[in-house]
Order: C-alpha cells, then sequence, then structure tokens
C-alpha cells in the first residue's frame, strides 16, 4: 500500500505568524486517521493544504501522488464552518456538486446513505445543524473519493447522528477510501480512528494507535493529551484554530 | 505520563477496535458531466430554481420595474414625443433598463458577494467544481431574468399601454437587455469582490442611485440639476440606455425624450463594451487576490 498523502517538513506562516513548524506526516491507502490538537495547533491549516486551499511556505505536500489540488476529482472534503448557497435543495447541492467528479455516487444513493433522503427537497435554510454537517458528508461522498478529509465534521451532531455519521464514514473505508478527520473529541477519535495523530504547535506530537497512546487502555487518553499539549494548550485568544 | 506514544511520522498499526459497519461496496460509475457546458447547464438549472424560491428576488428584480412602469409608465403611455413615439415605449425603455442595471447589481452582485462572504466559493474550491464555471452559471441566470423583466414589462406596455414594435424590435430589445444584465454583472463582479460581503449592498447602492438617475432612466436629464447632465456622457449606463432608446426610437425622440444630444452608435457601444472589460478586469485581479493571499 502506498502513501495517500505525504507532509514532509511543512512550514505555513500566516503574516509571519506560524501555524505549522515542521510538520511530518503520512498516511497510507485504507487508514482512517484522527488528528487532535488544541485550538491553534495547526489542524485546519493542515487540511487546507492537503486540499490545495493553501501553499505551505516552505516543505512538500503530496496527495494521491501529485500536488495538492490536482487530484480534487478523487477528494472529499468537509471543511470547518464550510458556508452553503441558503435557497438550493439539499438534492439540487448533492447533484450539481456531483457532476464534477468524474465518477460519482447517484444522488439518491448518497441521499440514502447519509439518511437525507427524507430532508433532499428542504433548502440549506431548513437544515439543523447535524443535518448540514451530514449534507456536507454527502457533498464529500458523492464524487466516491480515494481520500476523504474532514475537519471537526461531527461538531453540531447529536450522538445518534455521531454514530450513523461514523458509520457512513466506515462504509466508505470499507469501498476502499482513506479517511482524515479533525476532531476536538477525544472519545470520538479512540473510538473511531485506527490512528491518531496529535498536534500542538504546528508539529506531530505524537503518532500511535488509540491503545499504543493509552497503553492498551490503562491511561486515560484525555490525560495522556493534555500532557502531549500541556505546554501547548495555546488556543489563541480568540479561540479559533489556525 | 505513562504514554509512549511515537512522535516520528511513522503510521499506526491495528485496525478499528470498533467492528466496522457490514456494507457492500458500492462501486460509482463513470458519469457524464458534459464538461464545463454541462456544469454550466447544471447551475443555471439550479441557480433559477434556487431564484425562484425566493420571494424578495421576484418582488426586488422582477416586480417593481413592472411596478413602476403601471405606476408612472402607463398614466402617460398615450402621450407622444415630437418624432411621434408614445412615451408609453419610452418609458418601457427606461425602467427595463433600470430594471436590468439594478439586477446586475444587487441580485448578481449581492449574492455573488453574499456567497464569497459565507464561505460557498471556498467550499466550492474543494471541489473540483470549477468556481469561473458557477459565477459564469449564475451571470446566465441573470440574463435569463432580464428576459422574465423585458417579458413583463412588456406584456404589460403591450396589453395596457398600446406600446407597439414588430417582432423583430421585441427581439431586439430583448436581446440588448439580456446582454446588458451580463455587460453589468461585470460591475456587480467588482463590488462583491471589492468591498467587504456585509457592505456590498450599501456599495451597490451608492453607486446605483446615481448611475440610474443621472443615466436618465427615472426622468429626463433636462429636467434634473445640470451636474446629472455635465457626468451622463461618462456613464456607461447611460450609454446603455441611449443605444436602448435609439433601437426602437427615432433619435429625435430619444433626444426629447432624455434631454440629452445624441451620438454615434459607436460611441456608447465604445463606452458599453470598454466599461465592461476594465470592470471585469478589476473583478477578476480582486478575485485573483483574494485567491492568492488566502493561499499564502
Amino acid at each position: 500500500m502506498g502513501a495517500v498523502l505525504e507532509l514532509d517538513d511543512v512550514h505555513k506562516e500566516y503574516a509571519g505568524v506560524p501555524a505549522l513548524d515542521g510538520l511530518d506526516l503520512a498516511v497510507e491507502e485504507g487508514e482512517l486517521v484522527a488528528v487532535l490538537g488544541p485550538n491553534g495547533a495547526g489542524k485546519t491549516t493542515t487540511f487546507e493544504l492537503l486540499l490545495g486551499l493553501a501553499r505551505p511556505t516552505q516543505g512538500r505536500v503530496r496527495v494521491l501522488g501529485g500536488r495538492p489540488g490536482a487530484q480534487r476529482g478523487r477528494v472529499g472534503a468537509m471543511l470547518q464552518g464550510a458556508g452553503l448557497p441558503e435557497q438550493v435543495t439539499v438534492r439540487e447541492l448533492v447533484g450539481l456538486v456531483g457532476r464534477a467528479y468524474p465518477r460519482a455516487h447517484r444522488t439518491d444513493d448518497v441521499l440514502a446513505r447519509t439518511a437525507l433522503t427524507k430532508h433532499a427537497d428542504k433548502v440549506v435554510t431548513a437544515l439543523s445543524g447535524g443535518e448540514r454537517q451530514r449534507l456536507l458528508l454527502a457533498m464529500a461522498l458523492v464524487g466516491a473519493p480515494d481520500l476523504l478529509l474532514l475537519d471537526e465534521p461531527t461538531a453540531a451532531m447529536d450522538v445518534a447522528s455521531r454514530r450513523a455519521f461514523w458509520e457512513r464514514a466506515r462504509e466508505s473505508v470499507a469501498d476502499g477510501a482513506t479517511v482524515v478527520f479533525a476532531t476536538h473529541d477525544l472519545a470520538e477519535a479512540q473510538g473511531v480512528a485506527d490512528r491518531v495523530v496529535v498536534l500542538a504547535d504546528g508539529r506531530v506530537r505524537a503518532d500511535a494507535s488509540p491503545d499504543e497512546l493509552t497503553h492498551h487502555g490503562r491511561d486515560d487518553l484525555e490525560e495522556v493529551f493534555l500532557t502531549l499539549t500541556q505546554e501547548r494548550t495555546s488556543a489563541g485568544p480568540d479561540g479559533e484554530d489556525r | 505520563m505513562t504514554a509512549t506514544p511515537r512522535t516520528s511520522a511513522t503510521h499506526g498499526t491495528g485496525r478499528p477496535a470498533a467492528a466496522p459497519v457490514a456494507a457492500a461496496p458500492r462501486a460509482a460509475a463513470p458519469r457524464p458531466t458534459g464538461g464545463r457546458a454541462g456544469l454550466l447547464a447544471a447551475t443555471v438549472v439550479v441557480d433559477l430554481r434556487s431564484s425562484f424560491r425566493n420571494a424578495e428576488f421576484a418582488v426586488g428584480a422582477v416586480a417593481v420595474p413592472v411596478l413602476l412602469y403601471a405606476m408612472f409608465g402607463l398614466p402617460n403611455a398615450s402621450s407622444q414625443l415630437p418624432g411621434g413615439t408614445r412615451v408609453g415605449l419610452a418609458m418601457l425603455v427606461s425602467l427595463t433598463a433600470y430594471g436590468v442595471v439594478s439586477l446586475a447589481l444587487f441580485t448578481f452582485g449581492e449574492n455573488v458577494a453574499k456567497d464569497r462572504g459565507r464561505g460557498w466559493f471556498r467550499t466550492l474550491r474543494a471541489t473540483p467544481f470549477p468556481t469561473g464555471v458557477y459565477l459564469a452559471g449564475t451571470s446566465l441566470t441573470a440574463a435569463v431574468h432580464a428576459l422574465l423583466i423585458v417579458l413583463s414589462t412588456g406584456l404589460l406596455a403591450a396589453l395596457a399601454g398600446g406600446v407597439r414594435l414588430d417582432v423583430g424590435e421585441w427581439a431586439a430589445f430583448a436581446a440588448l437587455m439580456t446582454a446588458g444584465v451580463l455587460l453589468f454583472s461585470t460591475l456587480g463582479f467588482a463590488i462583491a469582490y471589492l468591498a467587504r460581503p456585509r457592505a456590498a449592498t450599501v456599495v451597490a447602492n451608492l453607486l446605483f442611485l446615481p448611475l440610474a438617475f443621472a443615466s436618465g432612466f427615472f426622468m429626463p436629464l433636462s429636467e434634473l440639476p445640470d451636474v446629472m447632465g455635465d457626468i451622463a456622457p461618462y456613464l456607461p449606463t447611460f450609454h446603455f440606455g441611449q443605444l436602448a432608446y435609439r433601437l426602437v426610437m427615432p433619435d429625435a425622440d430619444v433626444a426629447a425624450f432624455t434631454g440629452a444630444a445624441t451620438q454615434p452608435v459607436a460611441v456608447h457601444v465604445a463606452w458599453v463594451l470598454g466599461s465592461a472589460v476594465l470592470l471585469g478586469a478589476v473583478a477578476l485581479l480582486a478575485a485573483r487576490r483574494e485567491a492568492v493571499t488566502r493561499r499564502g
């Protein structure tokens, strides 16, 4: 199995402020990887680099063997705070985005898979937070992506929706996709991911399976996380992630 | 701290602890998208449907020119200009041109600004959907809206105002108005990218009202302060109006109705096309600057 994405010694600065400071990460095909980190750790910046929405100040980023953005037809993404047009229905939006992918699932199949069938004719403004997140997931899945990049995908979801969401994500992994997701929810990372990457201050602080991180459950993941990031729990004054 | 996590870029070992959901792999089939033309057509269809769900659009973009015509055009419709043109026809041109420029600035420009502000273009950039195709699709939607304005205002003028044009003149008038919304959408586009998203409506209003008055869309320039007549020749909307009047009225009646001396058609065309190219370039530069700033 080859690396689906690689970041080698990646640095990224915004107006002289470092967001990433020598990030090294590689993810192989079929993995389900959780990226954890306090606010400002660099999670969102990492996703933006992988999607080609931002360029590294220094270092090398490869996605599916090419430069980021070159393989958008094989990548599905859910961005944090993603914007949507307001008066468009769920079915229209998923269908429209799906048309741009070289291989795509049928819109109705994706809506069924994301439990949106009964909301298909609702406009975006009529959706609840969880439904909106599922719509974003549907838009990410419709192109039958080889790589799914999900930035805090379950942030607005209730427990049942989260569970269903991760079932859908696992189906994608079963279909052969690689999934990388950012989250603040440690239990979610522990329960869902094959592998957990902890970022702090723009660098990888830990990279292991949940079992390894907690010494087979002997340690509490929250304590492990706080220890790994305690010198770095530097949520910016605005609390925003970078 | 007892955990000894790896800090290198090596990979996790185990498969998930939680049982994966049993699901049959679902193969996606290659699906003809119709290329960029297909995406463009799909965008227009979705955008049109979306616009008609929005009551404010129907009232603001289409109904206002019709209402203005009913209030100000119909009462004077049967009056005649010195060359024999019915005032109802001249008012039809004025208020349709007003509607088209308003559409380009408010409906198109404001929508682009809102989409930009709420992050829809960022979402789109994470997909293979070209943002330029999406914007072109929304411009074409505005052209369809312009046709609706021509159709609804024209129907009222013909049925209640006694306005008569032959089929060719109606077609030419509709074509010019459609072209107008596409050309002036560059101004809406520029406002959307140069102004902060929340300020776009204010900026559009600040520009639109002087443009509409100084172009003679609401009343003849001869009845407005001299300064309006002085600046009119430097406004692309004035030249657009002049082209529209001259399409269906003799020059003498254009001058009588607008209070402005006519100029060669080529001058009007040059102003309208030149401003569209200039504003389009400004808008593209602003969009590019934003993209580069974001990418870093």
